[in-house]
């Protein structure tokens, strides 16, 4: 494992992350979609779980 | 409303320091697992401070040492890493407007302190739970690297330390709030149903992702009410 993998795998797994906070500012979502993000993120979650408790 | 701050305090401190302690031998394990397949000492501890998640940690570790390429190890973990892309858009708004917050405090998205600020109502409970929450796992989780990586290489060929069980039931535990909504919990259980079916058939960290299938039940009960 090179040091450059490391380093492809930091940088992409902080682009995933900064996207959303970044994001929220040029977006203004609706109650709805707020709702669905937090929904998402449970069910991610939780099926998270289910595979590594199961599989 | 001190008490209860206090007693809202002390709950959540013990809830982190639980977290902690498994994130701490899930740590030892993943150093000394990397350290004790030959890897530099360096390579798990690196990847610990600048990755920081553990299950595409263990994934990439687990690819190389079996042979595959590096660019395999990082599209394995990076795929299992997908998954913070919804996460930060469900707790963007815990870290605020300012810019070093939210660059600091993207680093430490993850599961557990997703779960931890969904897990509170009020935003200033979100907050102090994401970010004390965060910070002790990024503490617990790197120590504990570093001791189980230069155990490894002490001792050769470590155990697995078959501490799998811990990591799902803590994140279950941070659950059970989100799940007592109805629809939330009819989405999450068909989610798990699609990505439980999926797992013989896809890569590790896809399946996880056909879960968000389980959001259409979402969707139509919505519009029912």
């Amino acid at each position: 494992m090179t040091l450059t993998a490391v380093l492809v795998l930091a940088a992409g797994t902080y682009a995933f992350r900064l996207a959303g906070p970044l994001l929220r500012d040029r977006l203004t979502l609706s109650d709805r979609v707020r709702l669905l993000m937090s929904t998402s993120a449970t069910v991610l979650l939780f099926a998270l779980v289910a595979t590594s408790s199961l599989t | 409303m001190r008490s209860t701050w206090r007693t809202l305090d002390a709950e959540l401190l013990r809830d982190v320091a639980a977290v902690a302690a498994v994130a701490a031998v899930s740590g030892a394990s993943f150093g000394a697992i990397s350290t004790g397949a030959g890897l530099p000492w360096w390579v798990p501890v690196v990847m610990s401070l600048l990755v920081f998640a553990g299950g595409s940690q263990f994934m990439a570790v687990g690819v190389v040492t079996a042979g595959g390429s590096p660019a395999a190890a990082v599209l394995a973990g990076l795929l299992l890493n997908v998954r913070h892309l919804p996460f930060g858009l469900a707790v963007g708004d815990v870290l605020g407007k300012g810019l070093l917050p939210r660059l600091v405090g993207s680093h430490l998205l993850i599961d557990e302190t997703t779960a931890f600020a969904l897990a509170q109502s009020d935003p200033r409970r979100a907050k102090a739970a994401y970010w004390s929450c965060g910070v002790a796992l990024f503490i617990a989780w790197n120590v504990a690297v570093v001791a189980g990586a230069l155990i490894g290489r002490n001792i050769g060929d470590p155990a697995a330390f078959g501490l799998d069980a811990a990591f799902p039931a803590a994140l279950l535990a941070l659950l059970l709030p989100a799940l007592k909504d109805k629809a939330t919990r009819h989405a999450a259980l068909l989610g798990a149903a699609l990505a439980l079916a999926a797992t013989p058939f896809l890569p590790a960290g896809v399946p996880v992702l056909l879960a968000l299938g389980g959001l259409l039940v979402t969707a139509r009960e919505g519009e029912k009410a």
